[in-house]
């Protein structure tokens, strides 16, 4: 397979990091190549120095940047030490580039086509019919449909996986040597994701070019890549044909991230053990209706009528890709937004416990979650504190709590900047405990995090479930963590529930169409469901 | 489209009415009484209160207002009380040296602000982007009228080089009216331009680190284009809404340099009715410039739409 | 779970807010512009222990003296001193300039907590405002105050009204943002009461750049002052000020520009103290800040 000469070259290749950071560089004597015909993935957690490494090779690191060391030889010409001119020339012609965020990768106020067509103005001299042409297909090519329609509009009038793809159009028009993909499915649903990689592979096939590949996604890995190189903290721990990496890996460290990616097998058992009703959720619903000037209110629907029950001990998956309504349905139980229809009724003895006592959020993005202006402590003690709890007791509870998330009590009087994203998500449970609840709602709780520090964090929702006979609405789009954690899961899809049933009986025997779906885009599931 | 216009056309409305009723509220409340100042100081009881009935002061507020608004919306905006003349024709009267200047100085500042802004924000950091930023901010705390004295100080007493005061109407000549209206464009001008060029520079190097900024670079599109076509372009709504909002500093400007120049315009003409307590004029006056702002904001706000695909829904 | 981790970044608690207080007072522009304003504080303050005579008394033997060793600044048209007049001036300029910055902060934080937070009186409250800030700023105040008396209180009401709607807009902007983060919602769903939201997770995200639009309405605010003064619509011309100063000047502005330059220097170099030690804290404390007003 290399026997080949490698299009690019990349040898001992170091990025300083401004002086003052807690490293002193991004990337450190980092080598590798990249062939003609192959897709060498880089794989890494944050702060691996991935990107920066493929930002270089274009010469597209930020000013920030001290200059590189080291030398890039693309087709046996030294880039990193070239003239800007000719690193320009290259750029879009012999080297195209796709980036992670397709929402803003795109020049907001120009239409598609003509952000594809610069790619031609900029380097070829085409009479304008001609240029139309060659857009057009180009947009064919990776598969987007009515092209020449198309062509005319803006990005925010097309879905994330559109806009993808006149990315790709763009990078790929002039039939470079070799494609940069900087994390390109990242942002996208598991869906989008398996067509976008298809995409990727199918026209990598037809042209020959190499493909750097960048990801943090084991999954992806497995799904696309020839040769794998694996870089932690701005190294290269090791590279390999991906065969060899995912199933013989030499490095501890490549060990652990292939056994952090969750696998697809149900971790908990068929019939599990079921405390009383804690919840019960009757044909909640949500419509938005969105005014306009003229003529009538356009009615949106967020979530059509759901119902569920979920009792102590159990925890309930609600799978679902971006705009499935699954977000809409945990603030409407947890009473952060007012359904249209139907109600969620906490069942059981409440003792005269008042509704926010009784269930509890964890949100998302550790980074917003907690207020960057009052110590991690404050942040824990203030639930308790406006349930009448006196701030002596207040205090002794969250010391204790930080105990049992793993986190030293000392702490507490830190602000949230000082902690990682799973510390943070560690002190966001705790806040949850702090109000002694008997449902946690976690709305997307582990998905902003590193795999490594995912299997953590779930294995602390695990602990603290059995401890206090919780009863957890686990809220993802991503069912391989599902399958790690809940006993049931629910899919939803446009709104609507569209599937339920315990992990096993779903991921073996899916009966909705969608759910298929669903299982068949998770990247790399053979690698998983053979693991 | 059409529905976006129409819909921001509608909401000027409400805007207008807020200010019609300030404006009334101003006049009707404040403490001097518009019978006793048309009266004189020494004139009787009897024909102070046959002067507050000619005007309509003895009704209440309210059919006051509502007279005020008919005639108003009917294009008549009272009678001043000293000259007697409708306040439409005194404004008319004074109408050319205001706009000359507001025209002139728009031009101007924008034809400045703008390249400059550009450049100072797409070389953050350089030498050229300090300097220009340092100067903005001296442009920024000298008082138009400081500066109108240091302007006639030095290029008209010094050198010589322009008129010391009054204005050339165009008519006479494009080159007196240039040379009489330099001075006061410029004066008028710096505390705009800076305003302008300090926001085209912040939007502009806010939109350099945009992510479709290296998707353009990645293209291989020449860092020029790059500035042009894909920064400028996007940094333009702020940079028109800061236009909009500084037509408020022109108009304030307007009417302290017709003083310092001396011009026979209408800022002129508020600030002797200001003197004088001449309430329909100052009323007038006032609800014109502030049509004027809220006009030239709303063609902005419609300018969006040409400019930002994501306005027009 | 034996093992506690430790936070990865500092030993000690560091309150982000005294560390954004410690750059923004490494910033040049800070440094310049703060060191400028509390000269010209400490020059209001301390007026009477300047060496400086009755900056009111009026002596027509020494009328227009150029500087001498009596009067460093010469006298003006009415044999005042020059520099007793500046040196005092600097006491209404800052007096209007921080009482209607205090004002308009004070009252329109209170109107756009209340217009962001609840949305029910927010179109009322906006559209008020938007009709406020169509009418010319400087109009509107010598309006109000030809109108009343002419007095410090009156300039200060009058310059104070149209500087809220800027106020209420920023407020509320930064109000409409935060209520959607997520550590807001997590506020709501430990149960804590909208007013102390408002309070405890809300208002302290304003501060930073009220801090930075309070400056730019203390120097506005001494602008506008100055500007009054200048067209004789402004403060009483008993009461020392540079805008009267400047005004008085003009008159003789050919024979002796003195009287207008030298309050205009002080005039510019306050309101330049005052922008820079705004752009200052904008830069380190909210760069983003510049959309928002």
């Amino acid at each position: 397979m290399t026997t080949q000469p490698p299009i690019v070259d990349i040898r001992n290749l170091t990025v300083s990091l401004p002086i003052g950071g807690d490293r002193r560089s991004a990337v450190e004597e980092v080598s590798l190549s990249v062939s003609k015909g192959e897709i060498v993935c880089v794989v890494g957690e944050s702060g691996s120095g991935k990107s920066v490494t493929a930002q270089a090779i274009m010469g597209l690191l930020p000013k920030t940047f001290a200059r590189p060391s080291g030398a890039i030889m693309f087709d046996g010409e030294d880039i990193l030490h070239t003239s800007t001119q000719r690193l320009r020339a290259l750029r879009g012609r012999d080297i195209g580039m796709i980036f992670q965020e397709p929402m803003t990768a795109l020049n907001p106020v120009h239409t598609v086509g003509a952000q594809i067509d610069e790619v031609l103005r900029t380097h070829l001299s085409l009479p304008s019919d001609e240029r139309f042409d060659r857009v057009v297909n180009a947009m064919e090519e990776v598969g987007l449909p009515d092209p020449s329609r198309l062509y005319h509009t803006f990005p925010h009038q097309l879905s994330g996986g559109q806009r993808q793809r006149v990315l790709i159009a763009a990078a790929l028009i002039l039939e470079p040597r070799l494609l940069i993909a900087d994390e390109p499915t990242t942002a996208l649903d598991v869906t989008t994701q398996a067509q976008i990689l298809r995409q990727i592979r199918d026209l990598q096939r037809s042209r020959g070019m190499g493909i750097l590949f960048i990801t943090h996604d084991i999954g992806v890995v497995a799904e696309i890549a020839d040769r794998v190189v694996v870089m932690k903290s701005g190294r290269v721990v090791e590279s390999g044909p991906v065969h060899r990496i995912l199933t013989r890996p030499e490095a501890d460290y490549t060990r652990m991230l292939i056994a952090a990616v969750p696998t697809l097998h149900a971790a908990r058992p068929e019939e599990p053990t079921q405390g009383p009703l804690a919840l019960e959720v009757n044909g909640i619903a949500k419509t938005y209706s969105v005014r306009s000037t003229f003529g009538a209110a356009r009615e949106v629907v967020a979530l059509k009528p759901t119902s569920l029950t979920l009792h102590r001990g159990e925890t309930i998956g609600v799978i679902g890709e971006s705009g499935s309504g699954k977000s809409t349905l945990a603030r409407c139980i947890t009473q952060l937004i007012e359904p249209t229809a139907g109600a969620a009724r906490l069942v059981g003895e409440a003792g005269g416990k008042p509704f926010r006592r009784r269930i509890q959020v964890v949100f998302q993005d550790p980074y917003r979650s907690l207020n960057p202006r009052r110590t991690v402590g404050q942040s824990i003690i203030e639930g308790p504190m406006n349930f009448g709890a006196s701030k002596a007791d207040a205090w002794a509870k969250a010391r204790e709590l930080m105990s049992l998330v793993g986190l030293e009590p000392k702490a507490l009087n830190r602000y949230p900047h000082q902690f990682s994203g799973g510390q943070r998500q560690r002190i966001s449970i705790a806040r949850a405990l702090a109000m002694e609840p008997e449902i946690l709602v976690a709305d997307e709780a582990v998905s902003a995090l590193d795999v490594s520090v995912q299997a953590q964090v779930l294995k602390l929702i695990d602990d603290v479930q059995k401890r206090f006979n919780l009863a957890i609405l686990f809220i993802t789009h991503d069912l391989r963590v599902a399958a790690q954690i809940c006993d049931r899961i629910l899919v939803m899809h446009r709104g609507q529930l569209v599937e339920e049933g315990s992990v096993r009986a779903v991921f073996a025997s899916p009966s909705h169409d969608y759910t298929r779906r669903l299982l068949d885009s998770i990247p790399g599931r053979q690698v998983a469901a053979a693991a | 489209m059409l529905a976006f216009i129409a819909k921001r056309s509608l909401a000027v409305i409400p805007v207008m009415a807020v200010v019609s009723i300030v404006v009334f509220l101003l006049l009707r409340l404040s403490p001097g009484d518009p019978a006793l100042v048309i009266a004189g100081e020494n004139a009787d009881a009897a024909s102070v209160e046959r002067i507050r009935m000619a005007l309509g002061l003895d009704q209440p507020l309210v059919s006051q207002f509502l007279i005020w608004i008919r005639n108003m919306l009917g294009g008549d905006l009272g009678t001043s009380i000293f000259s007697k003349l409708p306040v439409t024709e005194l404004i008319a009267q004074r109408i050319e040296p205001t706009a000359s200047l507001a025209l002139a100085t728009m031009l101007f500042a924008i034809l400045v602000a703008v390249p400059l802004g550009t450049v100072a924000g797409a070389t953050a950091g350089s030498w050229l982007d300090r300097t220009l930023m340092a100067v903005s901010v001296i442009g920024f705390s000298v008082p138009a009228f400081v500066l109108g004295y240091c302007m006639i100080y030095v290029f008209s007493l010094r050198l010589g080089w322009a008129p010391v005061q009054g204005f050339t109407s165009i008519s006479e000549g494009i080159l007196p009216f240039l040379r009489s209206i330099a001075l006061p464009t410029v004066t008028l001008g710096l505390a705009y331009l800076v305003l302008i060029a300090r926001i085209t520079r912040a939007s502009v190097l806010e939109m350099m680190g945009e992510d479709f900024i290296r998707t353009a670079r990645a293209k291989g599109v020449s860092e020029r284009l790059v500035i042009t076509r894909h920064a400028l372009r996007n940094a333009a709504i702020p940079i028109l809404t800061v236009i909009g909002i500084g037509v408020a500093l022109l108009i304030s400007g307007v009417v302290v340099i017709e003083t310092v120049f001396n011009i026979p315009g209408i800022g002129r003409l508020v600030v002797d009715a200001i003197l004088k307590r001449d309430y329909p004029v100052i009323q007038g006056v006032i609800l014109i410039f502030s049509a004027v702002y809220v006009l030239v904001n709303l063609a902005i706000d419609i300018g969006y739409a040409l400019l930002d695909p994501r306005v027009r829904y | 779970m034996t093992m506690l981790s430790q936070p990865v970044a500092g030993d000690e608690p560091r309150n982000p807010l005294f560390d954004l207080a410690f750059q923004a007072f490494r910033n040049p522009s800070v440094l310049i512009g703060g060191t400028i304003v509390a000269a010209i504080i400490i020059m209001a303050l301390a007026a009477p222990l300047l060496g400086t005579v009755d900056p009111v008394r009026i002596d027509p033997g020494m009328r227009l003296k150029p500087p001498s060793d009596l009067a460093w600044m010469g006298t003006d048209l009415f044999g005042r001193d020059v520099y007793s007049r500046i040196v005092y001036g600097a006491r209404s300029s800052l007096l209007v300039g921080l009482s209607v910055a205090a004002v308009a902060i004070s009252l329109g934080v209170l109107v756009g907590l209340v217009a962001g937070y609840f949305r029910a009186m927010d179109i009322i409250v906006m559209r008020v405002m938007d009709g406020l800030m169509a009418i010319p700023t400087f109009l509107l105040a010598i309006a109000l105050v030809s109108l009343t008396r002419a007095s410090i209180g009156t300039v200060i009401v009058a310059l104070t009204i149209p500087e809220i709607p800027r106020v209420v807009r920023l407020v509320r902007s930064v109000v409409l943002t935060v209520r959607e983060e997520s550590y807001v919602e997590a506020a709501i769903s430990v149960g804590t009461p909208a007013p102390l939201i408002l309070v405890r997770h809300i208002l302290p995200s304003t501060i930073a750049p009220l801090l930075v639009l309070g400056t730019y309405i203390c120097a506005q605010a001494i602008l506008i002052e100055a500007g009054l003064s200048f067209l004789g619509t402004g403060l009483p011309p008993e009461i020392p000020s540079w805008g009267n100063m400047i005004s008085e000047g003009r008159t003789f502005f050919q024979v002796t520009p003195r009287l207008v330059f030298l309050p205009s220097l002080f005039l510019a170099l306050t309101v330049l103290g005052i922008n820079l030690l705004g752009d200052g804290l904008r830069d380190t404390l909210d760069p983003r800040i510049a959309k928002r007003m």
